[in-house]
């Protein structure tokens, strides 16, 4: 599992702004396909940079 | 004890009459006396008990800031000094449910005894069973006064320093508390009446629930993202603007499929959320919040993945039974593995 921002706005911010929203974004998804590369056994929390 | 029951009655943002999902970032507020449900839950105490002062917040807050929420409502617990605290009824609102518990853990801790109701499907449940006595609470608000009387008849022997009872008989979530007693009849007898009713097809209930575990086993990592396809998916409730296909806003039992196919991002003059449990105004203005194929794209485009699957599944995952989501799961899957798609990245509102 990743963490994402929040409920309303999970992969991303738009209170960052247009630019650091998409960056935000990136990192979200960039650590989401990094844990699906990562073996796990259990539930596993990944967090992003700045969630 | 001299005077009523001083009760303090939790509940969230939408059952104070404050507003829907977009109110859902309200912070704790106190209001003196009962409050939307609360006023009839008032009304069943009688002369035994008095809502005092009811707490209000919305679920997001809760979910969102748990440490500093939990903070909060020990405090005005503390200052307000009930006998006994109430929170709901959540029926299968999850975060709701799980704001429940929380305000009768919290109470607990403070040594104030408390209690609330919700489904059994409600997320609350699983994570506070043990901890939270939870009457069994029906799914939905049509249930509302069965679940009030239970909330009112728990409440007063918890307050009243009584043990509520076996937990069938008294409707409540078993805790895992086990409490010798004797029963009304030898072992030989009840298992043999057990049988008889077995046999013949007439109702029987088992004195011992073996609980099987539901663990997951993960599937293997992908070994190389750059070679590997990616599937996008959803429980965000996301369609194209206009729901062509009907997808349904909550309590799904099935899913949907949307092309992607050529579309280097989402955009709202195309896409919107339907999601009937969270306030969607914020992702209709940017649906990459819920499926991110703009980012996606940009990876795509640089070799950091082979390719984004060009469909994309959606379903609103609020109030969905466990067993369609475990039936939708498994389609889902299969339908995954036929297209020889390598991994999915699922976004949860």
């Amino acid at each position: 599992m990743v963490k994402g921002a929040r409920i309303e706005h999970v992969c991303g911010d738009p209170t960052l702004g247009p630019e650091r929203d998409v960056a935000f974004r990136r990192e979200i998804v960039r650590t989401a396909l990094e844990s699906l590369t990562t073996r796990v056994t259990e539930p596993t929390l990944f967090e992003p940079a700045g969630a | 004890m001299t005077g009523k029951l001083r009760v303090l009655h939790y509940v969230n943002q939408f059952f104070a009459g404050r507003g829907g999902e977009e109110l859902a970032n309200l912070e704790l507020d106190a209001v003196d006396g009962p409050v939307g449900p609360g006023v009839r839950l008032n009304a069943l105490f009688g002369d035994d008990a008095e809502i005092v002062t009811t707490l209000v917040a919305g679920d997001n807050w809760v979910a969102e800031n748990e440490d500093v929420a939990a903070d909060r409502l020990r405090e005005v617990i503390l200052e307000s000094n009930p006998g006994v605290v109430v929170a709901g009824p959540a029926f299968n609102a999850g975060r709701y449910g799980l704001a429940c518990g929380l305000v009768c853990k919290v109470a607990q801790d403070a040594d104030v005894p408390a209690v609330t109701s919700m489904f059994e499907e409600n997320p609350g449940v699983l994570t506070y069973r043990s901890d939270v006595l939870i009457a069994a609470g029906a799914e939905d608000v049509k249930g509302m006064e069965p679940a009030l009387a239970k909330l009112a008849e728990l409440a007063l022997k918890l307050g009243n320093g009584e043990s509520p009872g076996p937990a069938e008989s008294a409707g409540y979530f078993p805790r895992g508390i086990r409490i010798e007693g004797t029963r009304c009849a030898s072992a030989a007898t009840r298992a043999g009446d057990m049988l008889m009713a077995r046999l013949t097809g007439s109702p029987w209930t088992t004195e011992l629930r073996i609980e099987t575990s539901d663990t997951t086993t993960p599937a293997d990592p992908v070994s190389d993202l750059t070679h590997a396809k990616i599937a996008m998916m959803t429980s965000g409730g996301l369609v194209p603007i206009g729901n062509p296909d009907g997808q349904v806003r909550g309590g799904s039992t099935r899913w949907w499929k949307y092309s992607i196919d050529g579309l280097s991002g989402l955009s709202p003059e195309e896409w919107e959320s339907i999601h009937r449990g969270f306030f969607v105004g914020i992702t209709n203005e940017e649906p990459n919040y819920v499926m991110p194929l703009d980012v996606m794209r940009q990876l795509e485009d640089a070799g950091g993945i082979a390719e984004v699957h060009p469909i994309a599944i959606s379903v609103s995952g609020v109030g969905t039974h466990v067993s369609d989501s475990k039936r939708i799961g498994d389609q889902m899957a299969e339908y995954l593995l036929a297209e020889q798609v390598d991994g999915a990245l699922l976004v949860a509102t």
